[in-house]
C-alpha cells in the first residue's frame, strides 16, 4: 500500500478551543471555574489515500468528516499529525514547492453559490489562478477556459456570464471547472452534491467518474449519503466523533459491515426491495464532541455495548482482507 | 435546465444596470441626485462663470459694501444678485468659489479616509486574531468621542489651513469605513468562495482585495453619501468656529460667519445665500445616500 499511496494521513488530529477572554480570565483568576472549551473534530486518524481511487468518507453530520476534508485540502492546519502528499509534508513546504504542492489538491464545495464570487465572470473565476500562477499565458487563456468548460459539459460561451445567472447543477460544474483549472491529481469533495436535486446530483456524480477516467483524478469524497457514497467510491472510510471505527471496500463493506455503527448505517439506505421493512432509527442523539464519552465514543448508542467499551478505546485493526475496523466485538469473538 | 444552455438566450443584466434603474424609479432621488450634480458643476466651474473673482482685492469696491441683492455698482453698472458682504464682495461669486472649497476639502478627505478604512477594515476581517482586535478597540475609541470634538482639538493643535482641515477630517471620518467594511468582509470571509481562493494559492493581497473588497462594496457607498454630507457639514462647522480654512480661502462655513455679526442688523444676505447654497448641498446628497441605500440593500432586492 505504500507505493501507490498518493496521500498518507498521519495520526491527524484537530482541536478546536476558544481561548477565554480578559473577563474570563480575570474571574478565573478570582476562583470562578471557568475551562477553556475544547472541542475533538478529528482524533488521532491514519488513512492512506491510494492514487486513482475514490475514498468515501461517510459519518453523521458533526462527526469531522468536512474538518478532515479541509485539513487535507490546506485550508485548516491539523493541530496534530502530518498530512504526506506524496511523501512530502504539505506543511513544512516552502515558496513554490508549497504552491504547487497546494495546488495538486483542490476541493470542491459544498454550496455552488457560496463557493462562486458573485463579483467575477465565469471565465476569470475560471482563470484567475493559472493566469496567477503562470500555468497558462494571457494569449492562450480565452482557449482554455472554453476547454475546460467543454470538458465539465458547460457550453463555451457561457464563460461571459455571472454565477446568478447559472442553474445550481451548471454552478456545481462552474466550480469542478475551477478546480480543474489548476491541474490538480486529489480533489476533495466535499458535500460536493448535498445541494443538489437527485437527478442533477447523478449527472454531476456521473461527471467525476468521467473526470477521473480523463484526469486520472483521486477523490476523497466527503457526504452524509451512504448511497452516494457507495455509488461512487472504491473504498469507504466511516468517521464517528472525530474517530475512524470502519475503512472497507465500499462493496464488501455496505454488503458485510463489521462495525455496529456502520450496520446500522447501512440499515438506513433506502433500497427498492418491496414487502414491508421496518426502519430502526440508530437509538439516541450523537454525543457532543465538547464532552465525548470515554471508551468507545459510540457506546452509549451502541446495542451491544459491554464494560470494556466503556473504558478501553478500541483501535482500528485489520479484521479482514482489506478490512479494518474498530470495535471490540472483534477481540472477543477472536 | 437544460445542461448545455447553448439554446437559451443570454440575458445579462449587470448590477450594476439593475441599479440604475431601480434609483431612477424615486423623482425624489432624481432630484436630489439633478441638484448634487449642478452644485458640483457650478463648483467645479466657479472661476470661468462667475461673475467675479471674490479673491482678488484690485476687482473689490469697497463702495460696494453690504449692496442688497439686486443691487448694481454704480460705477460698472455690475448687478449683485445675491448682494455683497462687508467688503463689496459679490455674494454670488463668493458662494461659488466657497462650494468650490466646501466640496474639494469633502471630498479629498473622503477618498483619502475611504483608503485608509477600507484597508485597515478589509485586513482586520481577513486576518482576524490579534490584528482585528486591536484595530476594533481603536476604531471604538474613536467613535466614542464626538467627531467635532476630536477635529476641533486636532485643528487647534496644527492651526488653520485647508490641507489641516483635510487631515483633521481623515482622522475623524477613517474608523466609520473601517468598521462597515470590516463588519461586511467578516460575513464574505466565512463564504466558500475565499477557501476557494485560498485553496487555489492565491495571494492574501489578491484574495483581500479582488475577491473579499468587491463584495463588500454596497454598504460602503451607502456609508460614503452619508459621511460626504457629513464632511461638508463638518468643515462648515470648524470654519463658522474659525478654526477651518483660512480667511483668505472662505468656505460656505466661513462665508455664514462673516454675516453672522450683521444678520441683526438687517443686512441678512451675507449668512442667508451661503447658508441656502449649503443646506441645499447636503440634503442633495443625503437624497441620493437614501435611495443608494435602498437599492444597494440585498434584504429589499426581489
Amino acid at each position: 500500500m505504500t507505493e501507490d499511496c498518493i496521500l498518507k494521513i498521519d495520526g491527524v488530529t484537530k482541536r478546536f478551543s476558544n481561548d477565554l477572554d480578559i473577563a474570563e480570565r480575570t474571574a478565573r483568576k478570582l476562583g470562578a471555574k471557568i475551562e477553556p472549551v475544547t472541542v475533538h473534530a478529528v482524533d488521532g486518524i491514519t488513512l492512506d489515500v491510494r492514487k486513482g481511487e475514490v475514498l468515501g468518507l461517510v459519518g453523521e453530520s458533526g462527526c469531522g468528516k468536512s474538518t478532515l476534508g479541509r485539513m487535507v485540502a490546506g485550508l485548516t492546519p491539523p493541530t496534530d499529525g502530518r498530512i504526506l502528499y506524496k511523501g512530502q509534508n504539505v506543511a513544512e513546504l516552502k515558496g513554490t514547492a508549497a504552491r504547487d504542492a497546494a495546488l495538486r489538491i483542490q476541493m470542491i464545495f459544498q454550496d455552488p453559490m457560496s463557493s462562486l464570487n458573485p463579483r467575477l465572470q465565469v471565465r476569470d473565476i475560471i482563470g484567475e489562478a493559472p493566469r496567477v500562477h503562470g500555468i497558462v499565458g494571457r494569449r492562450e487563456m480565452a482557449g482554455y477556459v472554453e476547454d475546460i468548460l467543454a470538458q465539465v459539459g458547460l457550453d463555451p460561451s457561457t464563460g461571459k456570464r455571472y454565477p446568478h445567472q447559472f442553474s445550481g447543477g451548471q454552478r456545481a460544474r462552474v466550480g469542478i471547472a475551477r478546480a480543474l483549472a489548476v491541474k490538480p491529481d486529489f480533489l476533495v469533495c466535499d458535500e460536493s452534491v448535498a445541494a443538489l436535486d437527485v437527478s442533477i446530483q447523478a449527472q454531476v456524480l456521473n461527471l467525476f467518474v468521467k473526470l477521473r477516467q480523463d484526469f486520472d483524478l483521486t477523490y476523497m469524497f466527503v457526504s452524509h449519503d451512504l448511497g452516494v457514497v457507495e455509488h461512487i467510491s472504491d473504498r469507504i472510510a466511516v468517521m464517528y466523533l472525530g474517530r475512524l471505527v470502519e475503512l472497507g471496500d465500499a462493496e464488501d463493506l455496505i454488503a458485510r459491515p463489521n462495525h455496529p455503527y456502520t450496520q446500522a448505517l447501512v440499515s438506513q439506505i433506502p433500497t427498492f426491495e418491496t414487502g414491508k421493512k421496518t426502519y430502526q432509527a440508530i437509538k439516541g442523539e450523537i454525543p457532543s464532541p465538547m464532552n465525548p464519552p470515554p471508551g468507545c465514543h459510540f457506546h452509549p448508542r451502541c446495542p451491544f455495548a459491554h464494560d470494556r467499551c466503556r473504558s478501553e478505546v478500541p483501535v482500528l485493526k485489520q479484521v479482514a482482507a482489506g478490512r479494518m475496523s474498530a470495535c471490540h466485538l472483534n477481540d472477543s469473538a477472536a | 435546465m437544460t445542461l448545455s444552455t447553448s439554446n437559451t438566450p443570454v440575458r445579462i443584466d449587470s448590477p450594476g444596470r439593475r441599479i440604475v434603474k431601480q434609483f431612477i424609479e424615486d423623482p425624489v432621488a432624481v432630484v436630489g441626485l439633478v441638484l448634487f450634480v449642478l452644485v458640483a458643476l457650478i463648483a467645479v466651474a466657479a472661476p470661468w462663470i462667475a461673475p467675479q473673482n471674490p479673491y482678488d482685492l484690485a476687482q473689490l469696491d469697497i463702495m460696494d459694501s453690504s449692496l442688497a441683492p439686486g443691487e448694481s455698482n454704480f460705477m460698472t453698472g455690475q448687478i449683485y444678485w445675491l448682494g455683497t458682504d462687508q467688503q463689496g464682495r459679490d455674494m454670488l461669486s463668493a458662494i461659488m468659489y466657497g462650494l468650490r472649497i466646501s466640496l474639494l476639502v469633502a471630498s479629498i478627505s473622503l477618498g483619502l479616509a475611504i483608503t485608509i478604512g477600507t484597508i485597515v477594515g478589509v485586513a482586520a476581517a481577513y486576518f482576524g486574531g490579534r490584528l482585528d482586535s486591536f484595530v476594533m478597540r481603536v476604531v471604538d475609541l474613536q467613535l466614542s468621542f464626538p467627531a467635532i470634538l476630536i477635529a476641533l482639538i486636532l485643528l487647534a493643535l496644527l492651526g488653520r489651513g485647508v490641507d489641516k482641515v483635510i487631515l483633521a477630517l481623515v482622522i475623524v471620518q477613517w474608523a466609520y469605513y473601517a468598521r462597515t467594511v470590516r463588519s461586511s468582509a467578516i460575513v464574505e470571509r466565512r463564504k466558500d468562495y475565499i477557501d476557494a481562493a485560498r485553496c487555489l494559492a492565491l495571494s492574501d493581497r489578491r484574495i483581500m482585495f479582488r475577491h473579499l473588497l468587491p463584495n463588500c462594496l454596497p454598504p460602503l457607498i451607502v456609508v460614503a453619501t452619508v459621511q460626504i454630507a457629513q464632511a461638508i457639514a463638518l468643515e462648515a462647522t470648524l470654519s463658522f468656529l474659525g478654526v477651518g480654512v483660512p480667511i483668505t480661502e472662505p468656505s460656505l462655513g466661513l462665508l455664514i460667519a462673516n454675516g453672522y455679526d450683521y444678520l441683526l442688523s438687517g443686512v441678512y444676505w451675507i449668512s442667508l445665500f451661503p447658508g441656502i447654497a449649503l443646506v441645499v448641498t447636503i440634503v442633495a446628497i443625503n437624497l441620493v445616500g437614501d435611495r443608494l441605500r435602498d437599492v444597494l440593500n440585498p434584504r429589499l432586492q426581489k
